[in-house]
């Protein structure tokens, strides 16, 4: 049996409330993926938005997190076996350095300039050691929480963080990045 | 002895640059997250579930009838030929004639009657209580 209009404006407060809880969390796992914000925001969006096709739909989801993460995870990996057709010949490496034709303030123009030194140096990285460092630092979780999400153990989390902490900071040095 | 050789960066020092890795990873970071963080748009009530299933192709309709007509073709076919030979029947079989395969000049084979054995052993107990008698 379908709702009906006076238990849409609910649904929708609490599918919202879910949005905002998991939406960063979505975000952040496929932005390990692809180190991108553009391709991560539209690939959480998409998640989500099956989310809504499923309640509306009727379809019971016991763990809401957990079905989010693996959708997410897959539309990840269909992104990458697509990105070829959507970028054409040019590689995404390629088409993260086309900028604006405005001239960017010195300061902005050093930032941007280590930011995608960095962000070349990530790329070097191993997944597992992309998604620890993204959970860390852009949700600025700690370590229960990324163990929780991650479903390991709180020592494996302090252990592989530090790994790829030390693993970046190599690269970064050998580059002359710090 | 000689020294092992050492890493450029100790563990105490990776540690250290792991660690002034800090305000560089925090602030990539939080520059790339999306800010302000958007609002998901929600399709309008019942847009995704109540809206008509996608119709199919109307080649696939084709095709269809198509199957349908063929298969109506055949079977009409069929019965019309089999009520068309329905009254065929095989001529009956000419018993004077010469049946194929036999030789009219060589006599027909005598069929011997089921009590022929029995006569046979009589006949050869009298011939040779016969013999036993010459």
């Amino acid at each position: 049996m379908r709702p009906g209009p006076e238990a849409t404006a609910p649904r929708h407060a609490e599918f919202d409330a879910i949005y905002q809880r998991h939406s960063r969390e979505v975000w952040a796992l496929v932005y390990a993926r692809w180190l991108s914000a553009d391709v991560a925001m539209d690939i959480t969006q998409e998640a989500f938005l099956r989310l809504w096709k499923q309640w509306d739909g009727g379809e019971p989801i016991l763990n809401v997190r957990a079905w989010l993460l693996r959708v997410a995870r897959n539309l990840a990996e269909d992104h990458g076996k697509s990105s070829f057709r959507r970028n054409g010949t040019h590689p995404p490496q390629i088409m993260n350095g086309v900028r604006a034709e405005a001239a960017l303030p010195l300061e902005r123009l050093e930032r941007e300039e280590t930011f995608a030194r960095l962000r070349k140096e990530l790329n070097q990285l191993s997944a597992p050691d992309r998604e620890i460092l993204t959970l860390r630092y852009a949700l600025d979780y700690n370590a229960n929480q990324i163990a929780e999400l991650l479903a390991i153990t709180v020592t494996a989390v302090h252990m592989r963080l530090s790994r790829a902490r030390q693993r970046l900071a190599e690269r970064l040095t050998a580059e002359g990045v710090v | 002895m000689n020294p092992l050789p050492q890493s450029p960066l100790g563990p105490r020092s990776q540690e250290r640059r792991g660690s002034d890795l800090d305000p560089l990873l925090r602030a990539y970071f939080q520059a790339e997250m999306p800010a302000p963080w958007p609002e998901l748009v929600l399709p309008a009530k019942g847009e995704t579930a109540n809206a008509p299933a996608p119709r199919r192709p109307q080649t696939s309709y084709r095709s269809r009838f198509a199957l349908a007509a063929s298969l109506l073709l055949l079977l009409s076919g069929y019965w019309l030929l089999s009520g068309m030979f329905s009254s065929y029947a095989p001529a009956p079989a000419d018993q004077t004639a010469p049946m194929i395969g036999t030789n009219p000049r060589t006599p027909k084979l005598r069929k011997t009657a089921p009590s022929a054995r029995p006569v046979k052993e009589k006949e050869s107990r009298r011939m040779m209580s016969g013999a036993m008698l010459l």
